[in-house]
């Protein structure tokens, strides 16, 4: 079979471009809300490009949260790309030299379009594939960011909900198809609040450390089958 | 300046989950409970980022932020694409703000 090229990757990249575009744009318009600069916003997206990684970012900068409790929730949300990577490395075999831009743009979407995709992959259709992904979301954070700065006050503290709003778009189908899914995000949200409640920690460290126990109370009750 | 040296950590904390498996990793022994927690993180951490943070949403307006997130909850119970659901929360809490709900 003749393996895909990189048109055959921009082609099947197309449909991640539309979907990033819109969340981009709402990632520029927060990046706004919280006073972040253009440059460290375009860079956010260019360095990152990671959808939830940069909007727990985001929520955790505005609520005061300092870098190195951010990072280490990043880190651990970033986990299931290692996930990923390792079931795309087991696929094909690539090469050397194009792996560290082949992994730079596997998220969520382009990993699942590579997945699902009969007839295999190759690299070059990687590459098409998630660069495409990847203009969609810097040229999204820019517009974004641009929109954000003419909107009358009162839509701006309405755009505010956009962030929590998309979290709960993420999760509230989740836990329709699975109950433990729903049982987990509850009991991560519950720790959490205990934590705010009591001030046992800062708002970072405690959606670090609700993670991890709620994470963890799941391998253990969930583990049988 | 900081907001870079942030922003490289954020990069470097995303691409090395992504790129280390290319050499080191066989996905098929990867113990099974690992897996599990490791699939378990994302909702875990949707969850923790809602509660109790978006009772805040809106800055100062706990009963908007709440009947905004209400809204997103029940948009999103009904249809699955995510720029609706943030869409149609959005319009909710621009009305509430427009009542002069606090």
């Amino acid at each position: 079979m003749k393996k895909p090229g990189i048109k055959e990757g921009v082609v099947a990249g197309v449909p991640v471009f539309a979907g990033y575009f819109p969340i981009a744009v709402t990632f520029g318009l927060l990046a706004v809300s919280v006073k972040m600069t253009l440059a460290g916003t375009f860079c956010f997206s260019a360095i990152v490009f990671a959808g939830a990684s940069q909007f727990m970012g985001l929520t955790m900068l505005g609520s005061g949260a300092g870098s190195g409790e951010i990072v280490l929730a990043a880190f651990l949300l970033n986990f299931r790309h290692f996930l990923m990577s390792a079931s795309l490395s087991s696929r094909a075999s690539f090469n050397k030299k194009l792996i560290p831009f082949i992994a730079f743009g596997i998220t969520d979407e382009t990993f699942s379009v590579a997945s699902m995709r009969a007839g295999g992959v190759s690299e070059r259709f990687l590459l098409g594939l998630n660069f495409t992904a990847y203009a969609g979301w810097v040229s999204g954070t820019v517009a974004g960011f641009a929109a954000g700065n003419f909107l009358p006050a009162i839509v701006q503290e309405s755009i505010s909900i956009c962030l929590y709003a998309m979290f709960a778009a993420l999760l509230v189908p989740a836990v329709k198809k699975s109950l433990k899914a729903g049982a987990i995000a509850l009991a991560a949200g519950f720790i959490n609040s205990v934590l705010a409640y009591f001030s046992l920690c800062g708002a970072g460290w405690g959606i670090v450390v609700s993670i991890l126990f709620a994470s963890t109370a799941g391998m253990i009750l969930f583990g049988e089958e | 300046m900081e907001i870079l040296v942030f922003v490289v950590c954020m990069g470097a904390v995303t691409y090395l989950p992504r790129l280390l498996p290319f050499y080191f990793v066989d996905v098929d022994r990867i113990p099974a409970k690992l897996r599990l927690f490791l699939s378990f993180i994302p909702y875990a951490a949707l969850g923790a980022l809602l509660f109790p943070g978006s009772m805040g949403a809106v800055s100062g307006k706990p009963l908007v932020s709440a009947l905004g997130i209400a809204a997103a909850v029940i948009a999103a119970w009904f249809n699955e694409s995510i720029i609706l659901t943030v869409l149609l929360s959005v319009i909710a809490t621009f009305i509430l703000l427009s009542a002069g709900l606090s």
